[in-house]
């Protein structure tokens, strides 16, 4: 397609409701036009000065220990096997415990780290190593207790599917700054995907252009990058010519804009059958690099999955959302152990974390990429026991969990509310996933009540109906 | 017409298309004040209150709390702007928001100009879409109104329509709407050649019969059923629910009426001595998710299903957003929350509980049921066999067991001994020590261990830790050589072994009520030893496990045991009596077997019967509470099942069921039901509906930009007697639906959105049709109608799993190349392709795709194996059916776009092929490799040189990827 650089502004301006490939086409153009000052009316406009025009989120799906990992509590190792006081089980509703639970002290060692003196346990020394980059937030709260429901709660601000995910709004919001990939990409990791399947990266009812695009860990990252099976470059490239010249006379003769999109989008596919290997290849990564990220180019892992997240992020991909399974410690078996399968996930991910952290503030990244490390609820400070299992384990538990942020806007070196001697509520600030939603929004310039769409005679929004800005993270 | 008559007819025709409430200087009381007053102060200045002696739901109460053009004057914007909380309305509640508050004041200072039919309930009445149905005398009276109403519109925006497609447009545009296909090129030749005049009308009817038009309403009506393969959720597991869509097809096949179809769909179950079919249909609100996890709530899922089908039924049939009404009234249409848990209430009455499948029925297709019968006469016959043997057989066991007795009675040779089974164990296992190398038992005799855990049930051995091992022995002795057997089942994972051989290494999970393996084994005489090794990998488990040696007369130690006792019990005789049928009588033992074969094949006929999900209602009623905000943990007032009060009322007389509200919708008395489906069809067909908003025909919904022929329409389509075919036909045969879809520039800086539709639209075909249509053009499309979801190609890994080891297995035959309504739709994963091309994920109903043109669209249609194959298949057929370069090209476009290439076409395509037969000859092995990918769709074209099915499928994939080959033109 050799008009790709020359339409005007107009003529796609024109093409307005005709399709909604010409909409991905008005989110670049509007890109541009923001870089030129020039306002758009066809993607939302932020409200203020953006602080940060990236996300990276590092979701742990299954929903690490907070009490083994980051908020230590010295008084639950004291009661340890004693019962829970029975005013915390009052109306209380767990997924698997059943009668009166007993307390469960970590097994872990803590130490206090970096200037700021955030605390972490000893399975996490990497990112311990970071500390004064980080937000600690001990106090986040949701109202879901089921990995599906929670992990959608926490992707959408809804507990069920059919609304758009954050990095949905973002793209929506930000629209795309890079012409040869999409503007949201999804990486998993671990031996299955997060509970809540394709509908966490669903663009629900905003456009489709806006939906994650989930690249995949092993082979082409991109569905059908590759030209078929005994088809050579040189034939494909023959093949476009063709089909570009044959496509510009239908365009001429019929006069639809949509036919010039498609032409666009041939043409994009041919430049990610290059841009998307080059992107995935991990062979180019010094050693050393590999090295401080654990990765191993051609094996799916979630330090390959940090590796690429910075490469994305480096190439202008908007928001980076990584999935990486097994956190959910029940203790019913060797497989879910806490004291076994934690230290298993932390060996997965603390390493590679701080790394792609380290990069980014390196590179200067990180002054407007939000980093975001965290599960979609927390665990119980009770042993689980499921069954009379005589492995440790927590059960899930929406009252209190622990977020890491780091990143544009946010003041970091600190160490965010409390929760109460047991952890088993928040007792100080608490930030529920909406704030959440909000705060982030805030921080890539829009204001989360008036970020909305409206689908079926309402406007939405991430926050639904709730939410505010918590001031205390802003720097 | 007169020039004057036609001007006026416009202007009667456009002017209803305007507002349909008064505005008053841009402030519309319906839209934007009529909101805020009934979310806000009708619950206390209402009907049923009068809180300060206040009523602002009717028009006298609210003028007098106003000063038409003084907005501080007035009471009503005083109280909102109230710093006094005492003052300030709503009382104790947050204040309205500013735009709220604005918006009073901007219609006070206006004038304040209330509808004379105010009634506190946001204007409804007044709103276009609850009103009966009108219709237009001078479209009543012509045979098609379409042309008249939209050429008016036309005309009254000095809008040109556009002329007439050419005919191979229009017979290619007819088959893809019509049965979803493209026409073939026979087809098209066929109907140029046609001189008769009324060959158009025939060619639509002729189409309309097809079973390829059923399929393709199946399609859509698919996407608004949530219809899918599995359950949702994070389990996601398979269901069996294709008999349903099948069903559906039906429907359409026969052109059932679609008051009929309504009917059935939501109620099929409560006719009256209901078919299978219509019990079937039924599951339409049966396509819901259903949460099988362990551990959650299910009365919560129970609740989400209905709250699915309320807002389903209230999307598909009345174009309505009352799924907002679930948690508060709602915002902008006449729905209160009470009136949402009425209609809740019809859909609260299933048996369902929430935690399983149920109900489900068994729903055997046509062929299922003659086959099933068949098996049950076969099993019956050969039975009646076995009891006429029976005599004899008894006779022939009666001497058997007596010549056993004396044998036994008169041996020297002692009863083989069997230890009892210790254990060794349980001991806690990381999953890679085997315990019973490291007690060195599985070499030769097993050492004298110090036992634990006796005292165990006999036979049955009881492991109760995840993640634990254990090593069970037994020590026995016999007296002659024979055969042995060793019988056992464990849980999770065994091996085992006799006299130091293994002789079983199982990893599979079994449960314990009977003995799953039978090993066979080589007796000798002296000492044996067995040692079963168990693991337990979760939950509680053990083993179950039984020796038998031959002893004295040749016979087992149980069975002799049995012979010389002298008072058997029922089970020990016939426990004797199958010994001997199975080990000493040949003819039984072939008899028996026969039965087993017989009893085996009915088994699997009905295993084969799949079990369809369907409504039932259980005899009692549940009681159906409001849930306070929505949640089902805060039921509130008891409601009974009802309709919004704003839609007609229910017949006098009428019960209060899921008939009754399925009879109500299509009683004809409903105007939003015609209306809502007749939009749909016309969306169909034109690629955007009349109202284009497909699922919300209220207040916040787009108005109808031609409503006098929607109204006129859906009339028609209710007094004809629910006939879409009918309605098809009135589409198909107008110009307004024949016209070119070249975009003249003008046109397009006038009415981008093709609204006014003076010209045809240009929709990317849905990703269905798109492979239904390539298929075809390769001729590999498969014609077989219904049956199992099938897996055509997708890559690898794609189907990501999600606890659970369900596997995409890529089917090799005819089920590889069937029409995309057929292909397996998984919620958790669906079929690559199709996510790329906007299908829902069927988790909730679907009104309308998007169509969007992205650059993965691209990569599928160029790279994905299920195109490249019809490429291949495309380039087979146009070897076969034409002889020189030039006519082989010309074929290949005809196919594809049922045209011929012109000249500057013709020549681009012969380009590229010369250059690609170059490239194939200079190339011979990479030509291979690309017939080799496609070896499936190359069946039949062996005889071809490679070089030349190379280099033309390369053209065809080129082809198959033109503009005018992925739109309907």
């Amino acid at each position: 397609m050799k008009g790709g650089a020359s339409w005007s502004r107009r003529e796609l301006l024109r093409a307005g409701g005709a399709g909604l490939g010409a909409m991905a086409l008005h989110s670049l153009l509007a890109e541009r036009a923001a870089a030129r000052g020039e306002g758009s009316t066809t993607a939302p406009s932020p409200h203020h000065a953006p602080r940060a025009r990236r996300v990276v989120h590092l979701h742990m799906a299954g929903a690490p220990s907070q009490l083994d990992l980051f908020d230590p509590k010295p008084k639950l190792r004291e009661l340890d096997g004693q019962p829970v006081p029975a005013s915390y089980l009052a109306g209380e509703r767990f997924a698997f415990i059943k009668g009166h639970p007993k307390l469960l002290g970590s097994p872990f060692e803590f130490a206090r780290h970096g200037e700021s003196g955030a605390e972490f346990s000893a399975l996490l020394p990497h990112l311990a190593k970071q500390a004064d980059r980080l937000l600690v937030a001990r106090s986040m709260r949701t109202t879901q207790f089921n990995h599906a429901p929670a992990q959608i709660y926490m992707a959408s601000g809804h507990e069920r599917i059919g609304r758009p995910s954050f990095g949905s709004w973002t793209s929506y919001g930000l629209g795309a700054a890079n012409r040869d990939l999409p503007a949201y990409c999804v990486l998993l990791s671990g031996r299955y995907g997060p509970d809540g399947g394709a509908s966490l990266w669903s663009s629900g009812f905003l456009p489709t252009v806006h939906q994650g695009v989930r690249l995949r860990g092993e082979g082409a990252p991109v569905l059908h990058l590759e030209d078929p099976e005994g088809l050579s470059r040189e034939s494909r490239r023959a093949q476009l010519d063709t089909l570009a010249e044959l496509n510009a006379r239908r365009r001429d003769a019929v006069g639809d804009p949509e036919i010039a999109t498609r032409m666009a989008q041939y043409e994009l596919a041919w430049r990610m059958q290059t841009s998307v290997p080059e992107l995935a290849d991990l062979s180019r990564e010094s050693a050393a690099t590999l090295a401080r990220y654990g990765a191993e180019p051609g094996r799916r892992s979630f330090a390959n999955n940090c590796l690429l997240a910075r490469r994305l992020l480096e190439r202008g991909v908007r928001f980076v959302q990584l999935y990486h399974w097994g956190w959910d410690s029940h203790g019913t078996g060797p497989d879910d152990d806490l004291t076994t399968s934690l230290p298993r996930r932390a060996l997965e991910t603390d390493r590679p974390s701080a790394a792609l952290l380290e990069d980014l503030a390196q590179s200067g990244l990180l002054e407007d990429t939000l980093f975001v490390w965290g599960g979609e609820f927390g665990r119980t400070p009770m042993n689980e026991e499921r069954n009379g299992s005589k492995f440790l384990g927590r059960d899930h538990h929406p009252h209190a969990f622990t977020l890491l942020l780091s990143g544009g806007g946010l003041k970091t070196g600190q160490t965010w509310g409390a929760t109460d001697e047991l952890g088993y509520r928040v007792v100080a600030d608490p930030v529920s996933v909406h704030d959440l939603h909000a705060t982030l929004l805030h921080c890539l310039g829009f204001d989360h009540e008036k970020l909305v769409h409206r689908s079926q005679g309402r406007d939405f929004r991430l926050t639904d109906v709730e939410g505010e800005v918590v001031r205390g993270w802003l720097a | 017409m007169h020039l004057a008559t036609l001007l006026l007819a416009t202007m009667l025709l456009v002017a209803a298309a305007g507002r349909a409430t008064p505005t008053v200087e841009g402030v519309d009381f319906a839209r934007e004040v009529a909101p805020i007053l009934s979310a806000n102060c009708i619950e206390c200045h209402g009907a049923e209150k009068q809180k300060g002696g206040l009523r602002l739901d009717t028009r006298d109460g609210l003028l007098a709390s106003v000063v038409p053009g003084d907005a501080a004057a007035s009471g009503l914007h005083e109280r909102l702007v109230a710093t006094d909380l005492d003052e300030r309305m709503p009382l104790d509640r947050p204040p309205l928001a500013a735009s709220e508050i604005e918006a009073v004041a901007r219609w006070i200072a206006a004038g304040a100009r209330v509808p004379d039919d105010w009634g506190g309930a946001q204007g409804a009445s007044t709103h276009w879409a609850y009103r009966p149905l009108a219709r237009d005398e001078r479209l009543a009276g012509l045979a098609n109104p379409i042309d008249a109403a939209v050429d008016a519109a036309l005309e009254a925006r000095g809008l040109r329509p556009a002329p007439r497609a050419d005919e191979r447009t229009l017979v290619r545009r007819l088959s893809l709407d019509l049965r979803g296909l493209p026409p073939t090129p026979e087809e098209v030749e066929e109907h140029l050649a046609d001189r008769r005049t009324d060959k158009w009308e025939r060619l639509v009817s002729k189409w309309l019969d097809s079973v390829a038009h059923a399929e393709r309403m199946a399609q859509w009506w698919l996407d608004l059923a949530r219809y899918a393969d599995t359950n949702g959720y994070e389990k996601d597991d398979r269901r069996d629910n294709w008999r349903w869509r099948d069903v559906v097809i039906d429907g359409f096949a026969r052109n059932q009426p679609f008051d009929e179809f309504t009917i059935e769909q939501l109620a099929g179950d409560l006719l009256p001595e209901p078919t299978l079919e219509q019990r079937l249909a039924s599951g339409f609100h049966r396509n819901t998710l259903v949460n099988l996890e362990g551990g959650v709530d299910p009365e919560e899922f129970r609740a989400a299903a209905i709250v699915d089908r309320v807002g389903t039924t209230a999307t598909v049939w009345l174009g309505s957003t009352i799924a907002c009404a679930q948690c508060h009234n709602h915002k902008h249409d006449p729905f209160s929350q009470r009136e949402y848990y009425q209609l809740y209430a019809f859909f609260d009455r299933t048996v369902e509980t929430g935690a399983s499948l149920e109900p489900r029925i068994a729903a055997p297709t046509r062929e299922q049921s003659r086959l099933l019968a068949a098996a049950e006469e076969r099993l019956a016959a050969v039975r009646a066999e076995l009891d006429a043997a029976a005599p004899a057989l008894e006779a022939e066991y009666a001497a058997w067991e007596r010549a056993r007795q004396l044998e036994l009675q008169f041996s020297s040779e002692g009863p083989p001994e069997i230890g009892a089974w210790t254990i060794f164990g349980p001991v806690a296992d990381d999953g890679r020590r085997s315990l019973a190398r490291e007690l060195g038992l599985v070499e030769g005799a097993p050492r004298a261990l110090e036992l634990e855990g006796a005292g165990l049930p006999e036979g049955r051995h009881a492991l109760p830790l995840g993640g634990a091992s254990a090593v069970y022995v037994l020590e026995a002795r016999s007296w002659r050589k024979g055969k042995g057997l060793l019988r056992l089942s464990a849980d999770d994972r065994v091996r085992a072994w006799i006299d130091g051989r293994l002789v079983l290494e199982d990893a599979h999970w079994d449960a314990l009520d009977a003995p799953r393996h039978a090993i066979p084994f080589e007796q000798s005489n002296g000492a044996h030893a067995i040692v079963v090794e168990v693991w337990n990998d979760g939950g509680a488990g053990g083993f179950l496990g039984e020796l038998e040696l031959e002893g004295p007369a040749g016979l087992p130690q149980s069975i002799a045991r049995l012979l010389v006792k002298s008072d058997r019990s029922p089970e020990e005789r016939a426990l004797l009596r199958a010994w001997h049928r199975a080990h000493a009588a040949p003819a039984a033992a072939a008899l028996d077997a026969r039965v087993a074969q017989a009893e085996g094949a009915l088994a699997e006929a009905r295993a084969r019967i799949p079990l369809a999900l369907v409504m039932q209602d259980a005899p009692e009623p549940r009681t159906t509470r409001i849930h306070a905000k929505g949640d089902h943990r805060s039921p509130g007032d008891a409601v009974e099942p009802g309709v919004p009060q704003v839609l007609p009322p229910l017949p006098g007389g009428a019960g209060r069921t899921r008939l009754d509200l399925a009879r109500w919708l299509v009683s004809g008395d409903n105007p939003l039901v015609a209306r809502v489906v007749v939009n749909r069809v016309w969306a169909l067909a034109f690629g955007e509906g009349l109202v284009a908003t497909l699922d919300d025909f209220g207040t916040r919904g787009d108005l109808p930009t031609h409503p006098a022929l929607l109204d006129e329409l859906a009339a028609r389509f209710v007094a004809g007697g629910w006939n879409l075919r009918e309605l098809w036909t009135l589409i198909a045969t107008s110009e307004a639906w024949r016209r070119e879809s070249r975009v003249e520039p003008r046109a397009l800086e006038l009415d981008p959105r093709n609204a006014w539709l003076a010209r045809a639209s240009r929709p990317r075909l849905a990703i269905e049709t798109l492979r239904d249509a390539q298929l075809a053009m390769a001729g590999l499309l498969s014609e077989k109608v219904g049956g199992p979801g099938v897996m055509p190609p997708q890559p690898e890994g794609v189907w990501a799993p999600v606890y659970s080891d369900d596997r995409w297995t890529t089917a090799e035959g005819e089920d590889r190349f069937r029409r995309g309504l057929y292909t397996f739709w998984k919620r958790s994963s669906p079929y690559a392709t199709f996510m790329a091309f906007d299908a829902p994920s069927r988790e909730a109903s679907c009104t309308r795709r998007d169509r969007t043109n992205t650059p993965l669209q691209a990569l599928a249609l160029l790279n994905d194996p299920a195109f490249v194959e019809c490429a291949a298949g495309l380039a087979a057929r146009v070897l076969r059916e034409a002889g020189d370069d030039r006519a082989r090209a010309e074929r290949m476009w005809l196919v594809v776009v049922s045209r011929k290439p012109d000249n500057v076409e013709l020549e681009s395509t012969l380009r590229l092929l010369a250059l690609e037969r170059g490239r194939a000859l200079a190339d011979p092995a990479g030509a291979a490799r690309l017939l080799e990918a496609n070896r499936h769709a190359l069946r039949g074209a062996e005889e071809a040189p490679p070089a030349e099915l190379a280099a033309w499928l390369v053209v065809a994939n080129m082809l198959l990827n033109l503009d005018e080959a992925v739109v309907r033109g």
